[in-house]
């Protein structure tokens, strides 16, 4: 292996197994508890332990990190099971494979102090300016496959067909579905007219800081060259924080694709 | 059929001192100097810009055209700017009617409050507090070679004076480097570092304010394009080349155009 004089980081996009539903579209998948399930689990592990992590980053906000710490203390002593999301998961299954006593958490989520508390929300709502001003073509073509609406508006897209979580996990970190997420955010920031931008202002005052912030705490955790980390992330982030890590090269970026590869799980 | 932009990095030849580390020019109206800026337009041109966009504000969209018509017309002279002195000249060559400001600096942000705490965005402030310095833009981040001198003046603006004269279309070439403009942003990046535990001075002054003008900057642009045949030129401050150009390849509408496809050294004299 050739010698690296950068700490190492790669990105692994991730659908939110748990069906949060946080999202105005969300994916559905069925009990990732389901025996099968966790057999391709297990797998995915076993294959994202050949990068070798020194550290395992999350999708939680750093304040949480004591909470998080005590349910992962709790798993290593075997006293509880896994919830059904990514962070417990891949996160926690793999962090323990590879004997870590802790895991990380690096996102920002919270009400940012730069932005007033009592800000206009149509300064950032630009699914309803594109709306009311013939824009909806910058929201992007509907998402398509076979679809439902729960009473609270949001929207699930049903898998059509069996689909093993490796296999997933390669479709959702394509380097053009990456290049798509970009565009979508980018499409999104033009929505707006004359002096108002709704939506250059949600990207550049929530979504871009948020991950941008994400990509400092990375660095925070980062203590030496040898430093291998890996962070675990809904797949939305993919495009502005590898394109941040990237460009700034703090890091050796690697992909996941490199160690991903479908197998039988029979 | 996509719209084409060339992005023209440049140095501020009007010498605002807006930043904290600035390039010294001598003066642009000097004839030698006047020469090398029509040499500079002249080889711009064969961009065939159907727009020229400037680094100002659209607010100031009037004043900019009162004062083109005025050039037009024999009635204004030049300053010194680069807007003046390139954007002019060149638009009057290709006949254009108009400029553009496509610059994002509105006198009020709605989104800061009113009792706005500066030092939530201040990396410098912060990272001379709390021993991170490493963190904020040095001299060796401008990879300048050995032939200027720096002067710092007593408001802690430092300007570099070049000891050798540089001719004005090697000046561009240099601002407009790949290498140069990526590594520019790499130093907005490293600044975003500056901060400690729940504080972000750096990540808020690069997120909030750095990075949604130049989002603002793509968008306005975007705004000002009407068809596939436009070829719009936007000459604006080398910082913002990097992450203005990422935006417009990034988003898939656009054929980005290097200006370095156009600029020549020529002899002058």
């Amino acid at each position: 292996m050739k010698h690296q004089t950068k700490p190492t980081l790669m990105i692994l996009g991730s659908e939110h197994l748990a069906n949060w539903g946080a999202d105005r579209i969300n994916y559905r998948i069925d009990d990732v508890r389901a025996p099968k399930r966790q057999v391709e689990l297990q797998a995915l592990a076993d294959q994202l332990a050949q990068f070798k992590p020194t550290k395992i980053a999350v999708e939680v906000d750093e304040r949480w990190e004591t909470k998080l710490q005590e349910e992962y203390n709790g798993y290593l002593k075997g006293n509880s099971q896994l919830e059904p999301h990514e962070i417990h998961q891949i996160g926690f299954r793999l962090a323990k494979d590879m004997g870590h006593p802790q895991v990380y958490c690096v996102d920002y989520f919270r009400d940012d102090p730069i932005v007033r508390e009592d800000l206009d929300h149509d300064l950032i709502d630009w699914g309803t300016f594109a709306e009311a001003n013939d824009q909806e073509h910058l929201l992007g073509p509907p998402p398509t496959g076979k679809m439902t609406q729960d009473e609270d508006g949001r929207i699930w897209i049903e898998p059509e067909k069996y689909e093993p979580i490796i296999d997933m996990y390669i479709r959702m970190n394509q380097d053009e579905k990456i290049r798509k997420n970009l565009r979508d955010y980018l499409r999104i920031a033009r929505i707006g007219l004359q002096d108002q931008y709704p939506g250059a202002n949600w990207v550049a005052h929530s979504w871009y800081p948020r991950n941008l912030k994400t990509f400092v705490n990375l660095t925070r955790i980062t203590e030496s060259e040898d430093e291998r980390i890996l962070l675990i992330i809904g797949a939305g982030h993919l495009g502005f924080l590898k394109q941040i890590a990237g460009d700034s090269e703090f890091y050796h970026i690697e992909s996941p694709l490199d160690y991903l590869s479908s197998e039988e799980t029979q | 059929m996509k719209p084409t932009i060339m992005i023209l990095g440049s140095g501020h030849l009007a010498n605002p001192g807006m930043d904290g580390i600035n390039y010294k020019m001598d003066d642009v109206l000097a004839p030698k100097r006047q020469r090398e800026i029509e040499q500079l337009v002249t080889q711009l041109k064969t961009f065939q810009p159907t727009k020229i966009a400037l680094e100002q504000d659209p607010s100031r969209n009037a004043e900019i055209n009162a004062n083109y018509q005025g050039y037009l017309a024999d009635t204004y002279e030049l300053k010194r700017g680069e807007g003046d002195q390139i954007g002019f000249r060149l638009a009057k060559q290709m006949g254009h009617s108009k400029l553009y400001g496509v610059d994002y600096w509105p006198e009020h942000d709605p989104f800061f409050p009113d009792d706005f705490d500066s030092d939530l965005i201040d990396p410098d402030k912060f990272a001379k507090e709390h021993n991170q310095e490493h963190f904020l833009p040095s001299i060796e981040d401008l990879h300048v070679d050995s032939d200027v001198e720096f002067h710092e003046e007593e408001d802690g603006r430092v300007w570099i004076e070049p000891v050798k004269y540089e001719p004005i279309i090697d000046m561009y070439i240099r601002h407009n480097d790949p290498e140069g403009t990526r590594a520019d942003h790499q130093v907005y990046l490293r600044i975003s570092r500056v901060g400690i535990g729940d504080h972000y001075p750096g990540a808020n002054w690069v997120a909030h304010s750095w990075y949604a003008r130049n989002l603002k900057i793509f968008v306005n642009l975007t705004r000002i394009t009407e068809s596939a045949d436009d070829r719009i030129l936007l000459i604006i401050g080398a910082g913002h080349v990097f992450l203005v150009q990422q935006f417009l390849e990034d988003s898939g509408d656009y054929i980005v155009e290097s200006s370095l496809k156009y600029l020549k050294t020529e002899d002058v004299n």
